[in-house]
This record gives C-alpha cells, sequence and structure tokens, in this order.
C-alpha cells in the first residue's frame, strides 16, 4: 500500500478517534472529571449496535438515534445518582470511580457476552468507493459524515441554544452561574448524557469498522485523553484535529514501526504532556 | 564618625517578573542587611507577593538579579534556597493538615538550614525548641487542622523558624488578627528580630509597619515609588497618591 | 480454616494499629500475629488464598508509598508487577538460549531491573500532577503488556531473543519439596508460602522505616502541600522519584513471587496485567486506610476473606465466574461509602456507626 493510501487510512480512522475525544473532554472541560467510563460507554453501544444488526437486521447507521439514544439515558441516570455524589471529591475518588464503572461494565460483558470477537457486517461491509488507486471503505465514509455532523451539531447546541451556552457558562464559573440561576446538578447530567451520546455513536461506528470484544476498548480511555491534550481541553477543532493527528499516528505506526500501537500512542501522550501541558489550542473556555 | 559597611544579606537588583504582557513587578531594586526589618507595602496588587515568590524561588525573575550573601539565586530551585537559610510564611496559611503540630514544624528542621546532619528525631526534638518560642508547645500532638487561625499563624511562623533562615519573609501575618492577637504577633516579632533573623514584613497594618520596621520599601503596581524610613514614606507624595489617589495627594502637599 | 486465619489476622493487626491501645497489649498482638502467621500452614491444607492474600499485600504496600503517603495516585504499578514476573521467569527458565538462574538469584536481579526501568518512567511522569499524573500511569499500564510483546526486541530474530517467551509459554521449575529434619515440607503448601510470607513483611516492614524516616515525613508534606514542602526545602523531585521507585519494586516483588507459583508464563498470561489486579492494590489500601502502616494489611485480609467467605458460601464455580464483576462492584461500594478506610474507626477519629457510611457517601455532593 502506497503512503497516500495509508495516509487516508489513518485520516479515516482519525475521525471516529477525534468523536471519542470530543465527549470526552465535554466532560472533563465542563465537570472536571476524567470519565474513565467513556470507553465503556462505547463499548455498550458497539454491543448495542451488533445485536440490533446480528438480530433484527437493522442497518448500524440506521441504529445510530437508537445507540445514541440509549447511551443518553444511561448516562443521565449515571451522573445524576452517582458521579454526582463525588464530584467535589479528589481526584483519586473520581477516578477510581469512573474506572471501577469502567471495570463493572467491561466484566459484565465479558460474562454475558464471552470475548468472542463480533462486527456488524452489513451488506456493504467490505466494498470500497475506488478512486484512482485509493480504497475508501464505505463504512469509514459514512463515519465521516456521522462525526462532522455530529461535531456540527455540538457545536450549534453549544454556541447557539441557551441550554449550550448555560452548559459553557457551568464551564467556566460554576459559582457565578449558580448565582445566575443555572441549575448546576441539571447541567452537569445533561453534559454527561451528550458525551454518552458521542460515545454511543462512536462505538456504532467501530462496530462495523473493525472487529472488537471487550477488553478491546480499554486503550480508548488513553486515546480520547491524547487527543484532548493535544488538540487542547475546550476546543472543538482541536478535537478533530487531535483525532485526526492520532488517526494518522496510530496508522503510520503500525505499518512502519511498531505493531504495539498503544506504546506508541502512550509515548506522545507523555511528551506532549511535558513539553506543552495546554495541548496545541490551549483552553480559553468551551468553544 | 560611620558605621562599618556590611554587606547586605538580600540584594535585588531590577528585579521583574513578567505574566504575558502584564509585569507583576518591574524593575524593583533595593537590599536587606543582615539583622533589619525591612518592611515592604503597597496597595493590593502592587506585586508583594510576586516579589517574595522571585526571592525564594518558587518562580523565576524575568530579568533582573537575586543575590543572597553573594550568591546569585535566580534559577536556583525553591529547595535548595530554603536550605541556604530564606524561609518565608504564607498569606493563606495552610499547615501540613494530616501531621501533628510538632510534625509539621519538624518538617522545616529536618530540611531547613540545620537539617542535612538531623535525624528525624533529633528534629522532632528541635521543633520542641521552637514550638516554646511560639507558645505552641501545649498542641504539640495535636492535629495541625485543629488549631485555630491564631494557632495556625503560630505555627506557620514556627515551621520557617524551625529552618534555622537567615532571612525570613512575613507576607501578611497580620491578616484576619485583632487587638491582643496583633500585638502577641508584634512581639514574636520582636523575639525573631533578637535572634538576629533579618525580616521583610509585607503588611498594610501601617500601625505595625511603624512601630516595627528599620526602613519600608513601597511599591505600586510593580514598580518601586519610595524607600526610607517609616517617617518619611509616610509623608511621601508618591506614597499617598498611591494609597489615597492624586486628589488628596495634591491637597496634601498643598496643606504643608 | 483459611477463613479462620484471615479473621483473626484482622482482629489483631486491627489492634496493633490502634494507637489508643497500650504498648504491650500491641505488642502482643503483634507478636500472636506473627506466630498466626508462621503456624498457618500447619493448621490448613491449602495455604493457595494466604498466599495470594500476602503477595497482594505487598503490592499494596508498594502502591501505599506512592498513592497513599505522597499523594499521587499511581494507575499504572500493575506494569511493574507483571513486568516483574516475565522478567524473573525469564531469567528462571531452562529453555534454550535462557539462563536458568536459581529462584533466588532470578528474582531480586527482576526486581532491580524493574526498579531501573521504573526510575526511567518516574522521571517523566512525575512532572505531571493530579489527574494528568493519573492517567499518564494508566497508559504505562496499558503499554506495558504490548512492550512485551513487542517483535522487535523480544521476538524470536531479535535483540533479547524469545526472553519473554517469544510467543510460547515460559517454563521456568517451581520450588522443590524440602526435607527438614526428617519431615517434607510440600512445596505448595509451605514453601511458597513463607516466600509469599516474606514479601509481605518486607512491604510492612519497608512501611514501618519509611514513616520514621526523613524521606516518609517529606513524602506527608508533598502530598499536604507540595509547594510548601519545597520552600522549606524538601527536594521534591528527588522525594517523589525515590517513592515511586519503591513503590515499582515493591509492587515487582510480589508480581514476581506470584508469577513463580505459577506454573507457566504464556506472553497471554496478561491476566497479571489486568484491570483487576491494578484496581486491587488501590483497593485493598482504600479499605484499610490510605497513608497507614497496617492499612494495607487489614485491607488485604478483608477482600480475601470475603473472597473466601463467598467461596465456602456458594461453590467455588459461581465464584469464580462472577468474581470479577463482584470485584468491580466492591470498588465502586467502597469509593463511595468508605473513602477514608477503615482506619478512621481504628485512630479514633469516628465512632463505629452505620451513619458514617452514610456521611461518605454524600459528603461531597455538588
Amino acid at each position: 500500500m502506497d503512503f497516500v493510501q495509508h495516509a487516508l487510512n489513518g485520516l479515516l480512522q482519525g475521525v471516529i478517534f477525534a468523536l471519542i475525544g470530543l465527549g470526552f473532554s465535554m466532560v472533563w472541560g465542563i465537570l472536571n472529571i476524567i470519565n474513565l467510563a467513556h470507553a465503556a460507554f462505547i463499548m455498550l453501544a458497539a454491543y448495542l449496535t451488533y445485536f440490533l444488526w446480528a438480530g433484527p437486521g437493522i442497518d448500524p447507521f440506521l441504529a445510530l438515534p437508537i445507540s445514541m439514544g440509549a447511551l443518553f439515558v444511561l448516562g443521565y441516570l449515571i451522573q445524576s445518582r452517582v458521579i454526582n455524589l463525588v464530584m467535589r471529591a479528589t481526584v483519586l475518588t473520581t477516578f477510581l470511580l469512573t474506572f471501577g464503572m469502567e471495570a463493572l461494565f467491561v466484566n459484565l460483558a465479558l460474562r454475558l457476552w464471552t470475548a468472542d470477537n463480533r462486527q456488524s457486517k452489513p451488506f456493504y461491509a467490505n466494498v470500497s468507493l475506488s478512486v484512482g488507486d485509493l480504497r475508501l471503505p464505505y463504512t469509514q465514509l459514512g463515519a465521516v459524515v456521522v462525526v462532522l455532523t455530529l461535531t456540527l451539531l455540538v457545536y450549534l447546541f453549544l454556541d447557539r441554544t441557551r441550554t449550550g451556552s448555560s452548559i459553557r457558562a457551568v464551564g467556566q464559573n460554576r459559582v457565578a452561574a449558580a448565582l445566575m440561576g443555572i441549575d448546576i446538578g441539571r447541567t452537569y447530567a445533561l453534559t454527561f448524557a451528550i458525551s454518552a451520546a458521542l460515545a454511543g455513536a462512536a462505538g456504532a461506528l467501530l462496530s462495523t469498522t473493525s472487529g472488537f470484544s471487550p477488553p478491546t476498548f480499554g486503550v480508548f480511555n488513553i486515546l480520547a485523553f491524547s487527543v484532548v491534550v493535544l488538540g487542547g481541553l475546550g476546543s472543538i477543532p482541536g478535537a478533530l484535529i487531535g483525532g485526526l493527528a492520532f488517526g494518522l499516528v496510530n496508522e503510520f505506526a503500525g505499518t512502519y514501526a511498531l505493531e504495539e500501537r498503544e506504546v506508541v500512542v502512550f509515548a506522545i501522550l507523555v511528551l506532549v504532556l511535558i513539553v506543552r501541558p495546554t495541548g496545541l489550542f490551549g483552553r480559553q473556555g468551551y468553544r | 564618625m560611620s558605621a562599618p559597611i556590611t554587606p547586605p544579606l538580600l540584594s535585588i537588583r531590577d528585579a521583574t517578573r513578567r505574566f504575558g504582557g502584564l509585569f507583576a513587578v518591574r524593575d524593583v531594586s533595593f537590599d536587606l542587611a543582615p539583622g533589619e526589618i525591612l518592611g515592604l507595602i503597597g496597595p493590593n496588587g502592587a506585586g508583594k507577593t510576586t516579589l517574595v515568590n522571585l526571592v525564594t524561588g518558587t518562580m523565576r525573575p524575568t530579568s533582573g538579579t537575586i543575590a543572597f550573601a553573594g550568591t546569585v539565586l535566580n534559577g536556583m530551585r525553591p529547595h535548595r534556597i530554603g536550605r541556604m537559610g530564606i524561609a518565608r510564611t504564607y498569606q493563606v496559611v495552610r499547615p501540613f493538615a494530616n501531621m501533628s503540630v510538632r510534625e509539621n514544624v519538624g518538617v522545616g528542621a529536618m530540611y531547613g538550614a540545620g537539617g542535612s546532619t538531623r535525624s528525624a528525631r533529633e528534629a522532632l526534638r528541635r521543633a520542641d525548641e521552637v514550638l516554646e518560642l511560639v507558645h505552641l508547645a501545649s498542641r504539640r500532638d495535636d492535629p495541625a487542622e485543629s488549631l485555630t487561625i491564631v494557632g495556625r499563624k503560630r505555627l506557620e511562623l514556627a515551621r520557617a523558624l524551625a529552618m534555622e533562615p537567615r532571612v525570613l519573609l512575613l507576607d501578611e501575618v497580620m491578616a484576619g488578627l485583632r487587638g491582643t492577637e496583633m500585638d502577641e504577633a508584634i512581639e514574636l516579632i520582636g523575639t525573631i528580630h533578637r535572634l538576629g533573623i533579618a525580616l521583610v514584613v509585607i503588611e498594610h497594618v501601617m500601625k505595625v509597619i511603624v512601630g516595627v520596621c528599620d526602613r519600608v520599601v513601597v511599591l505600586d503596581y510593580g514598580r518601586k515609588i519610595a524607600e526610607g524610613t517609616p517617617a518619611e514614606i509616610t509623608v511621601h507624595p508618591a506614597v499617598i497618591e498611591a494609597y489615597l489617589g492624586k486628589r488628596y495627594a495634591a491637597a496634601h502637599a498643598r496643606a504643608d | 480454616m483459611n477463613l479462620a486465619i484471615l479473621l483473626s489476622g484482622i482482629v489483631l493487626a486491627s489492634v496493633a494499629a490502634r494507637p489508643g491501645s497500650s504498648t504491650r497489649l500491641r505488642r502482643g498482638a503483634i507478636v500472636v500475629l506473627l506466630l498466626l502467621m508462621v503456624a498457618a500452614p500447619l493448621v490448613t491444607n491449602t495455604t493457595s488464598i494466604l498466599f495470594d492474600a500476602l503477595t497482594a499485600m505487598c503490592i499494596a504496600y508498594g502502591w501505599n508509598v506512592i498513592g497513599g503517603y505522597t499523594g499521587y495516585a499511581s494507575f499504572g504499578n500493575v506494569a511493574y508487577l507483571g513486568l516483574g514476573a516475565f522478567i524473573a521467569a525469564g531469567f528462571m527458565s531452562r529453555q534454550p538460549g535462557h539462563l536458568a538462574l536459581p529462584w533466588f538469584v532470578g528474582i531480586p536481579l527482576a526486581v532491580g531491573i524493574v526498579s531501573l526501568v521504573a526510575l526511567a518512567i518516574g522521571l517523566a511522569v512525575l512532572r505531571l500532577r493530579g489527574h494528568y499524573f493519573s492517567i499518564a500511569t494508566l497508559g504505562v499500564a496499558i503499554a506495558m503488556p504490548e512492550f512485551i510483546n513487542w517483535d522487535f526486541a523480544f521476538g524470536p530474530h531479535s535483540v533479547v531473543p524469545k526472553f519473554f517467551g517469544g510467543g510460547r509459554p515460559l517454563n521456568f521449575p517451581l520450588l522443590p519439596d524440602a526435607q527438614v529434619a526428617g519431615l517434607t515440607l510440600d512445596a505448595d503448601r509451605y514453601l511458597f508460602y513463607y516466600l509469599g510470607l516474606l514479601t509481605a513483611l518486607i512491604g510492612i516492614g519497608v512501611t514501618v522505616m519509611l514513616g520514621r524516616s526523613k524521606l516518609g515525613y517529606a513524602l506527608v508534606a508533598i502530598r499536604e502541600n507540595e509547594e510548601a514542602a519545597e520552600t522549606m526545602g524538601v527536594n521534591t523531585t528527588v522525594a517523589k522519584s525515590l517513592a515511586y521507585v519503591l513503590s515499582a519494586t515493591l509492587a515487582a516483588l510480589g508480581g514476581s513471587v506470584m508469577g513463580f507459583k505459577l506454573t507457566n508464563m504464556t506472553t497471554e498470561a496478561e491476566a497479571l496485567f489486568s484491570i483487576t489486579n491494578n484496581l486491587q492494590m488501590i483497593i485493598i489500601v482504600l479499605i484499610g486506610g490510605t497513608g497507614t502502616v497496617w492499612g494495607p494489611w487489614i485491607g488485604a485480609f478483608i477482600l480475601f476473606a470475603m473472597q473466601e467467605a463467598l467461596r465456602s458460601l456458594s461453590g467455588s464455580d459461581f465464584v469464580l465466574q462472577w468474581q470479577a464483576v463482584m470485584f468491580s462492584l466492591l470498588v465502586i461500594v467502597v469509593v463511595l461509602f468508605l473513602p477514608r478506610g477503615l482506619m478512621q474507626f481504628l485512630r479514633g477519629r469516628e465512632r463505629f456507626s452505620w451513619r458514617v457510611f452514610l456521611r461518605n457517601l454524600v459528603a461531597n455532593r455538588v
């Protein structure tokens, strides 16, 4: 395969990374919580999409609203009932709580659905669009469309709607927002729910692009974190750029250097954190 | 007959600290002689605490030189500066909450100027001596977080003293104290002075500055605007202007 | 019987841990506890679960140093646990190309190497704090099993060929049964157990020494107020690095002894790097109480006592399959209801009542 094909593969992977980073970034930026259960949300959506396809035969892309809706509800419940309890606790506590939740979901999935490899394979699964010598799998092209649409929607929501503005306000100054009458609890729950829904979309898309089993999702936490750090916390374009960058890194590392991509991702993460902790775009409120 | 000139203990030359476009401290120069009590005053935001941070190494000067007993401190890490003999107290007092009072002070004795030859046990014994000095001996085994604000300020002082400093920077020690508490604090400052430690006292309470300091340096918007004895700076036009505004300063000048 | 031993261990340790009790009582409790632990193999048929508890304890003591005393919550020590096990196995293996070192050389050597690796990694990650530090260490935990599988360094045609097995199981000899005074000491029941006990004693010993040393105070000072500690003369970089390396050393010690007892090490024995092992060391310390001497001991015994109790009540099959799920639930429960551990009761700061749990639950609400 030549360089351009690899680059293209990287970018196509990268859009999904960007989506994962976007959701992760919202919770981190607004609630100041590193949500390690994010990877578990992706996993749950992937399985939901798979079972909807394997059973009733619903096309994964058409099932997107279902995955996103289900994860939205789950996210809202989890935040309002559980995570709310530790909002003012230490890093260790919130980390452990979300990590524990991730472990719970992953282990439950292992018990209920075993470690068998799954993948949703609609009729267009192995079909690619050919442009000259380049191959663009339809599933991944679909992912690009979905991600760009969702990103635009999120941006418009945060920028143009009242609820979106109140979310941004809470992220910038919780006390002031509360004094102005914004319901903090509801805002937190809503933000978390949206983040979960975005994870849900990512999971649905991932279920088509590659095989998966419960343990394969663990790396997405580190990936999400890396994307956000690289692109800058609180920046939507940053998440896109960070995601695409990591998509490229992942692809080229795998081809030319190591199969063990996690090591590369991690090494880059540490480097970025040391050299430029605010990422490429820095934080200037949520934009 | 003039007194012999002793070299300054602390020598600050054109110290400057920028944050992006903002100058927190700008071209500030002054000396601190051994055993001297120097007041550092100025309106809020004048850069006093930043200046302290520059001296202790918590922040690096953007330009300028800070020297202690001849050695340049620029770029040195805070722990080395602490071990050389410079200690400070914090405006917002935060003891090591989950340690006892004794242990809090013990850390200073373990890691300050005299610490390298001491064992942990010896340091804790030395801490007891320091606690006597600040009248906290009775609370020595209590958890630090159980102290009232007055006790915490004494603890803050004790921690710094246990480091056996030659220079002690006190950042608004009087904040939150009233009446007799303030008098006790002034008394403690006197005790520290008699130990031969040079002091830089940052304060807003003029009674303390006038009563305690040999000399005073005044900052405003990061620059030094006046230096002299307490009597001199209380009538200095630039100082009056900084605190009370141009009109009052003009009226005051006309009244003289 | 094992359950009885574990429960007694908990009680004795609690007595030893209470600052309120008299010194004689506490010393007495320690002596009895030691006797109990030494005599354990004599009174029970299989010491497996005790071995597991003791090695887990050693690893937890390691986490206690960096997470408890220093306040830097590392989520990556499991990497050192696994690495220690794999390196020790690599040294002890008798397969072609390996050194076939005896265990008392191979294990310490492995621990030493892991310490150096931890030093290198520590210098990088310790520049970070809070969230960033925790995630970076999590990254270490995720990257390490991949590192071991790295064909470039450890594959069949590489620098250190097949050191970690190169895709096939790494075999090494186990401890043989010993002959002492005419009696045969079964290796499984006695020798491995005592090795495990040794790691636990090293763990608690190191912690005791740390608590009395200048370094120990420096670490707590860093945890409470890092900037003030530094201004007071504490070289925070050196102190944190020492703490991190020490925690990794204890993790590697526990891990390599754990690995030693496995019959072989496959490169898929990445069960050693599992989320469960990662969380286990943290939860053990949390249950007992972070930054304390007896916390990890009590926590480990409680965790394994629960496991043992569940096993005898419901039959091993069910428990084994759902163990990971139940453990994850336990993590969540402990974090919500008991974040400061049981020490808060032993230290006399709180009187025990169910209300304390409820109070912990809502203490940090928005």
